[in-house]
């Protein structure tokens, strides 16, 4: 029997932006199991089902869209089964929309962040973006200066209450991956200031094709 | 609560977090008491407790209580907490400890003491119960303290308010009831304790005078304020009908025991003369299979877990295990659901048996003949033959298996070279008969890995009198078998630290004088004694030196028969005269029957208790 894959698109907020990837997977696989989804299982020794989340996110980022991947025997019914998955997990884990993907994870261009920081909004924030933009990349060679502009799609900042918010499309394609956590960086290393030395929050709000529209 | 920029700057920050699947949120306002369950180690070892489930799920299962989890900070954690001055909260409202009604301790082992200490000092909390003061209920926590070690809590005595004795399903809303009249009342935590020590279980080391000899050891102990001269232990009679949470909070990060913990029997019918849980648990009282059946098919439906693990002193002794099983795979299989069996014994390890766990998938087999000579094993009750390990890893091997673990024990009472000498010996059949099992893997190599821990000497054994082998001598034994088994390729031995061995003995059959290496312990800084990385034995010596305490005198010396032990007020069932009598026949090498086999009287019988084998007294 050949399985069907469902792709379930949810949020990840508050608490749950400290859940690693790889915690998120386990977790998810138990809320689909609580909630009895046909879970389609692999042959051989050790039978798993098999999930897959696009786009790992760093620990520390919330997510508006996360998308996942599984394989089931059947198709459910797709409101029924958000609905009942909605109800074995926590509310901070809500379950936005279920449906029979087309397109693959691999067809992912770009991702969309919403970046709050706690300094006070100034107009060379553009400016810092204009240009070069070298932060320290981690590597298998260790920390490397590289230049990320070429990853940032589009980059625009705006004053908030008390302090910044920037809107950031930044690649997320399988062979370039921006994570957002640069854009902090960078903003601390203009600042000449350590890691951790202002509060901030990552969102992702959208995942995108290579054209720039919503991936689905 | 936490801030985000403080779980930014530590590795797990989801260790910190809360917010999981099954938790109990209740509003603050609308319960009468607040209980903190404190697990004094780190969250993924607290969190695969099986006691730590049990009892939260009891607490809040009172409409009026709400009882939240604290685990022990690790070490980058509380680096940050004191550098800013955050105090330990409980996971599930953000709240710190000094709120709360109730901070209560699970005791699981020794070395976790310091691990109390410091979670006290970062909740904000003085360190002894007497400088807690005496206060009107509500306005300062009341410290209480249960699970294993609290059979002889005299060295954490002076730190806790109340310590409970026995299983915790009723004794512990039985507390929090009474509490919350009392609190209602404005009564004060010196009368709240009176009142306590008055229900059964309940131990409150303040209403005891402890009086010391000129030879050091105990001359007298007074109870103070009407309080009982024996506290007796408290046990569930029926666990068929005793509670049961049908939910288990899924923690995010990985832990210890990702499963379900399925619990078949309290108790055991053994009697290793070295085995404290053997003894303190008894009277045996089994669950019977339909329960458990659905008890496992409930947790399974709420958790989505995809293991079940049986858990039991020694699942094979389940009288009903096969009823059991057969119930269980009828539907596990088909859902995937991987059963797995600790603590089989190697005389029960049948074909049978290795195809009903394999039926799914099966971790990797260990057996524990603690022994290498059938003299020794017969010393210690053990009760097993080299026939029956032998045939047990055939029965592996035979399966598919390359790989077997042999627990073993040194230092053991009466042990001589021989008895070493046994062990390596012992390794090396069990790995010539890998190559005489014509069904084994062919082509591949057999490893034998044999884990050999130093015996500790601990309350409620017929070994509590030993003394225990120096750290020196434990240090030669462990060279000795290593040069028995140099250059053996297929064989790999593990051993314990003989230091760490040392400092667990010291603790297990200390008394209250202890305390004072226990604060200056906390003074300078140590935590973490299980984790090997922060063991340090220099440290401890010179806390010892320091506080003006010999440890060889707790660790080192045989105690008198007819001394006064630290736990003596305790009655657990299990009589003295007993285990003294146990000891005897140990040192004369003789086994005793388990408890299927013949009554040996061991008194347990007279705490009741249903589905269990004892006879009526």
């Amino acid at each position: 029997m050949l399985p069907h894959t469902l792709r379930i698109r949810f949020a990840k907020r508050g608490k749950l932006k400290f859940i690693s990837h790889l915690d998120l997977c386990r977790t998810m696989q138990a809320a689909m199991l609580r909630a009895n989804l046909p879970l389609w299982y692999t042959e051989g020794y050790n039978p798993h089902p098999r999930i897959t989340i696009a786009l790992p996110l760093s620990v520390g980022c919330e997510s508006e869209c996360e998308l996942l991947d599984v394989r089931v025997t059947e198709l459910p019914d797709f409101a029924q089964t958000a609905k009942k998955l909605g109800n074995a997990t926590v509310p901070e884990l809500e379950i936005l929309e279920i449906y029979e993907p087309i397109a693959k994870f691999s067809d992912i261009g770009f991702a969309e962040y919403k970046i709050y920081f706690d300094l006070p909004y100034s107009d060379d924030y553009p400016a810092l973006f204009s240009g070069q933009v070298i932060v320290q990349k981690r590597t298998k060679r260790g920390d490397v200066d590289t230049d990320i502009s070429k990853m940032i799609k589009s980059i625009k900042f705006e004053a908030e209450s008390h302090g910044t918010l920037c809107r950031a499309v930044l690649s997320a394609s399988p062979d370039s991956y921006l994570n957002p956590e640069y854009i902090v960086r960078a903003i601390e290393n203009s600042r000449g200031m350590d890691k951790n030395s202002f509060e901030y929050s990552i969102c992702r709000m959208n995942i995108l094709d290579k054209s720039g529209k919503t991936f689905r | 609560m936490y801030s985000d920029s403080l779980l930014r700057s530590v590795e797990k920050p989801g260790r910190y977090t809360g917010g999981e699947f099954g938790q109990v949120i209740k509003s603050k306002d609308g319960v009468a008491a607040r209980v903190a369950f404190c697990f004094p180690d780190t969250y993924e070892i607290g969190m695969s407790n099986l006691g730590v489930r049990i009892l939260y799920g009891v607490l809040n299962a009172m409409d009026d209580v709400w009882c939240e989890r604290v685990f022990a900070p690790w070490v980058d954690m509380e680096a940050e907490m004191r550098k800013k001055g955050i105090r330990l909260s409980a996971l599930e409202s953000g709240d710190e400890l000094l709120c709360f009604d109730f901070v209560a301790f699970t005791l699981q082992y020794e070395l976790s003491y310091t691990n109390v200490l410091n979670m006290l000092e970062l909740a904000g909390l003085p360190l002894t119960s007497a400088e807690r003061g005496d206060l009107v209920l509500g306005t300062s926590p009341i410290v209480i303290g249960g699970g294993p070690c609290a059979y002889n809590a005299e060295p954490v005595a002076d730190f806790f308010d109340l310590f409970l004795i026995g299983e915790g399903e009723e004794a512990l809303p039985e507390l929090v009831r009474l509490y919350i009249n009392m609190k209602k009342s404005g009564a004060s935590k010196s009368e709240f304790l009176r009142e306590a020590a008055k229900l059964e279980g309940w131990y409150v080391p303040s209403l005891y005078e402890i009086e010391y000899g000129d030879d050091g050891t105990i001359a007298s102990v007074t109870p103070l304020d009407g309080a009982p001269a024996k506290i007796k232990k408290r046990i569930v009679l029926d666990l068929d009908k005793s509670y049961f949470p049908d939910m288990v909070v899924m923690p995010y990060i990985e832990t210890v025991h990702d499963r379900i913990m399925l619990e078949v029997y309290r108790g055991c019918i053994r009697g290793c003369r070295f085995c404290q849980a053997g003894m303190v648990y008894r009277p045996v009282r089994e669950k019977s299979p339909e329960v458990l059946d659905r008890q496992a098919r409930v947790l399974c439906d709420n958790t989505g877990y995809s293991e079940i693990s049986l858990s039991s002193l020694s699942i094979s002794d389940y009288s009903c295990l096969r009823d059991l099983t057969q119930r269980l795979l009828s539907w596990t299989e088909e859902r995937k659901i991987n059963l797995s069996l600790p603590s089989l014994r190697a005389d029960s390890f049948t074909d049978e048996l290795m195809e009903r766990i394999s039926s799914v998938r099966s971790s990797g087999l260990t057996f524990a003949p603690e022994a290498g000579t059938p003299r020794l094993r017969d010393a210690i009750n053990k009760n097993i033959t080299e026939e029956e390990i032998l045939s047990a890893c055939r029965t592996a091997y035979a399966a598919g298996k390359t790989s077997v673990k042999l627990y073993f024990m040194i230092g053991l009472p009466t042990e001589t070279y021989e008895d070493i000498d046994g062990i390596a010996e012992l390794a090396q059949k069990a790995v010539d008969e890998y190559y005489r099992t014509p069904e084994r893997v062919k082509g591949r190599h057999v490893n034998v890995t044999i884990s050999v821990a130093g015996f500790v000497p601990k309350p409620f054994t017929p070994f509590q009198w030993c003394a225990q082998d120096t750290v020196e001598t434990l240090r030669e034994k462990q060279a000795y078998l290593a040069d028995k088994l140099k250059g053996n390729r297929k064989v790999r031995y593990n051993w314990h630290e003989a230091k760490v061995s040392f400092l667990e003995a010291v603790f297990a059959r200390g008394d209250r004088r202890l305390s004072a290496a226990l604060i200056e312990a906390r003074r300078r800084g140590v935590r973490f004694d299980s984790w090997d990385e922060f063991f340090d034995y220099d440290v401890w010596m010179d806390i010892f030196k320091t506080v003006g305490i010999d440890p060889s005198f707790y660790a080192n010396r045989e105690f008198g028969k007819n001394e006064v032990l630290p736990w003596d007020i305790f009655d657990i069932g299990v009589t003295k005269s007993f285990l003294h009598r146990e000891y005897e026949r140990a040192k004369r090498s003789e086994p005793s029957k388990n408890c299927r086999e013949g009554c040996l009287g061991c008194g347990a019988n007279r705490l009741g208790g249903e589905r269990s084998c004892c006879p009526i007294p």
